[in-house]
């Protein structure tokens, strides 16, 4: 009897758990399908929101790409406008000082240039004096006998006119020399006017002359003027100055690397001029080591150089560029085969008035 | 000594499940336990509340009994639960609880505030040292009653807790006290006493696409964002489909930093999208995202600030509360969520936890006490 209550307990009770965990699972039944209709919409919206939000993110980066190249551009404008500045400022301050140093040396030029006739004429009157002396009072006393001989005056006598020939020589130099200065620098010269652009080029030749001199380390460079018939063209003569400085000082620089690498290479800088219809053409070539294509697209960048940090700015072929093409509507181009050379081209219209119609 | 006894049923039928439970909570003591002080009760929506509540009272006729219905329970005893029942017994000879009801929170949800902080004062003069409140989460801003005990007992005073939920039902949930059964109502508990914790809050959540303008408010309602209709910033991301609480607003503020609100219904006719509490007009939003990966990795977040900062030797509880979001996305990794305490603590810890439609703490102690949605709370609370 005893055997059979226990029973009847543990068969309740395993009744009463199984009722227990059906209820429970019923439970858990109606639980999952709610959840998993949850997770399926769930499932939907994670779609649709990544596939919107992609496009969002592909539409900012559009947005941003466009803004990039606008930054790009004003970045350009920024520099462009930089080395306008830097150097309109670096060649004022170079203008007024060249200016400045050509008016200042013209004044005791001219008292030295004025007085160099009389002082040759004064000394042939002391030299026809010596000569007098010498034939009346001969032989002379011992002690002006002694003096003739120590300050060797027979050959004074002859050096002085050399001397003096020599020194107007130089002051002529030097004439020449400050006048080509204040030629180049042009100051009183804002505008547009007609002007020899030969002139131009020998004064920046002048100014250059030491460099193309050579020196002991190297030989001189030769130039090589093959200049047509040029009319006066109208232009900002002391930019013009700037962008002949610019060649021609990157052709010296050119040659001198050169000749560092391979001495036995003569340097040479032709320089030819040609009016041809409403334009004149001046080519400027060097015998130098010549620019790869891949930098000869970028030579016109601003802050673009070859040089090493300190020797170049990187704008002087980029303010030329931009003389020649935005101040004066011509145009700019550079020709360059490795080992060979460079020929950089400016093509000028002869009138602006024209170029501007 | 603060002790807590947890018992937890997975059973449907009300009777069994609280007979289950006293049972749990029973064994778990012994000769030298003495009465307990208070019961936390945490319930599904389905079950016979009153009946349960008779039955805690019978047996336990001197606790002070708080608490409501959820959206998931768990516990040490049963880990994650869902549709289940869980009794947490306070025992404690150096701890004090007292109990505070307040009522028609849907009329004045401030004055129901002010109401329960008083009633669960009594005539006891001394300060309390935390607040932790169970308050009705459907059919009012929920926001104004967590403002309401903060006007009372200051911005920076310590509250715990969660708004009561119904199951996704959002009709109506459920509050627990003593043994009534309760609707539109705020409970809570004063711990007084030499009791120290400590507590981490977390969501993992992030804003995504473009920030748009709260322009027009009504009410829990979002009516325009940017002046449009606001299912339409939904719409773009969800291709007309319902807003839902997965995909909350991301509410900014002046700081820049944002907390959430989720989104629980929307109006095709009129546009408006509606939400659990007042959300602010003229306030930079954005829709948030989370995987299941940031939520989890947010949970261990919040236990292991939590656990840094605790200022004892050794935590008694852990009470934790989480959004019931977190659950929905988590799906069957929702139980890895409490798992991290028994990963981080040092000993074996007993926790009670549930899923809330809004969870309520500071970021830190001492500082300022919000109703958080989409979060997950760790609350550490022990003698020593």
């Amino acid at each position: 009897m005893l055997v059979m209550d226990r029973t009847e307990e543990l068969l309740r009770q395993r009744i009463k758990d199984l009722e227990k965990e059906n209820r429970i699972l019923h439970k858990q039944l109606q639980r999952s399908h709610t959840d998993r209709v949850q997770v399926e919409n769930n499932y939907i919206r994670d779609g649709y929101l990544l596939q919107n939000i992609i496009q969002d993110l592909e539409t900012s980066k559009s947005i941003l790409e466009q803004r990039g190249i606008a930054l790009e551009l004003a970045l350009h404008d920024i520099q462009a406008m930089q080395s306008k500045l830097i150097e309109s400022e670096k060649m004022s301050a170079l203008g007024v000082l060249v200016a400045g140093v050509a008016h200042e040396i013209n004044n005791p030029l001219g008292f030295i240039y004025g007085n160099l006739g009389h002082v040759e004429q004064y000394i042939n009157k002391i030299i026809e004096l010596v000569h007098l002396y010498q034939d009346q009072y001969n032989p002379p006393l011992l002690i002006i006998q002694d003096k003739i001989e120590t300050i060797e005056l027979d050959f004074l006598l002859q050096d002085i006119p050399k001397v003096l020939q020599s020194m107007g020589i130089g002051v002529e130099r030097i004439i020449e020399i400050v006048k080509s200065l204040s030629n180049f620098s042009r100051l009183d010269e804002a505008e547009y006017k007609a002007v020899d652009l030969h002139e131009g080029l020998e004064s920046t030749l002048m100014i250059l002359h030491n460099k193309l001199n050579g020196d002991p380390t190297r030989p001189k460079i030769e130039v090589i003027r093959d200049y047509g018939m040029l009319p006066f063209v109208e232009c900002h003569a002391g930019k013009l100055n700037q962008v002949f400085m610019n060649i021609l000082g990157n052709a010296i620089d050119a040659i001198v690397e050169q000749y560092n690498l391979i001495p036995d290479r003569p340097g040479k800088i032709s320089i030819e001029t040609k009016s041809l219809g409403e334009n004149v053409y001046i080519t400027i070539s060097d015998s130098g080591g010549g620019i790869s294509e891949a930098l000869q697209s970028k030579l016109f960048d601003p802050f673009f150089t070859t040089k090493p940090v300190g020797k170049g700015t990187g704008l002087g072929l980029s303010i030329s560029y931009q003389i020649i093409v935005e101040n004066h509507r011509g145009k700019l181009s550079c020709h360059s085969i490795i080992d060979h050379g460079t020929t950089f081209t400016i093509v000028i219209p002869i009138s602006q008035a024209d170029a501007l119609s | 000594m603060l002790k807590v006894t947890i018992g937890h049923s997975k059973d449907p039928d009300s009777e069994s499940a609280i007979s289950e439970i006293i049972e749990q909570c029973l064994e778990q003591c012994d000769s030298d336990t003495p009465d307990p002080i208070a019961g936390l009760l945490l319930a599904a929506i389905d079950f016979d509340h009153q009946l349960i509540l008779d039955r805690i009272h019978a047996k336990f006729p001197n606790i002070a009994l708080i608490g409501g219905t959820t959206d998931g329970e768990m516990s040490s005893k049963l880990q994650f639960s869902q549709d289940s029942l869980v009794l947490t017994l306070f025992y404690s000879d150096d701890i004090q609880i007292q109990a505070g009801l307040g009522r028609n929170l849907s009329h004045d949800p401030v004055a129901g505030a002010a109401e329960a902080v008083r009633h669960g004062k009594g005539q006891n003069t001394e300060t309390p040292k935390l607040c932790l409140t169970v308050a009705e989460g459907i059919g009012y801003d929920s926001n104004a009653v967590v403002e309401g005990l903060k006007k009372v007992l200051g911005k920076r005073f310590p509250i715990f807790g969660g708004v009561s939920a119904d199951q996704l039902r959002f009709q109506k949930s459920f509050q627990f006290f003593g043994r009534e059964v309760l609707t539109d109502a705020v409970t809570l508990f004063f711990l007084y006493g030499d009791l120290q914790f400590s507590c981490g809050i977390a969501h993992g959540w992030k804003p995504i696409g473009k920030v748009a303008t709260l322009t027009e408010v009504a009410s829990n309602s979002v009516v325009k964002i940017d002046g449009k209709f606001a299912t339409d910033l939904y719409d773009s991301y969800l291709q007309g489909l319902q807003p839902s609480p997965e995909y909350p607003l991301a509410i900014f503020e002046e700081s820049g930093e944002f907390y959430l609100r989720l989104p629980v219904g929307s109006n095709r006719e009129t546009g408006e999208i509606h939400f659990l509490t007042n959300l602010p007009v003229e306030t930079q939003v954005q829709v948030a995202f989370a995987t299941r990966e940031d939520v989890l990795r947010a949970t261990q977040d919040s236990f292991q600030i939590a656990f840094d900062r605790y200022p004892g030797r050794h935590p008694d509880v852990a009470l934790l509360f989480s959004c019931f979001i977190r659950r929905q996305l988590l799906g069957t990794r929702t139980q890895e969520e409490c798992q991290w305490v028994n990963k981080l603590s040092k000993q074996e810890l007993p926790f009670v936890g549930f899923y809330t439609y809004g969870e309520i703490g500071p970021m830190e102690i001492g500082g300022k006490v919000r109703l958080h949605q989409e979060t997950f709370i760790t609350l550490l609370l022990g003698t020593s």
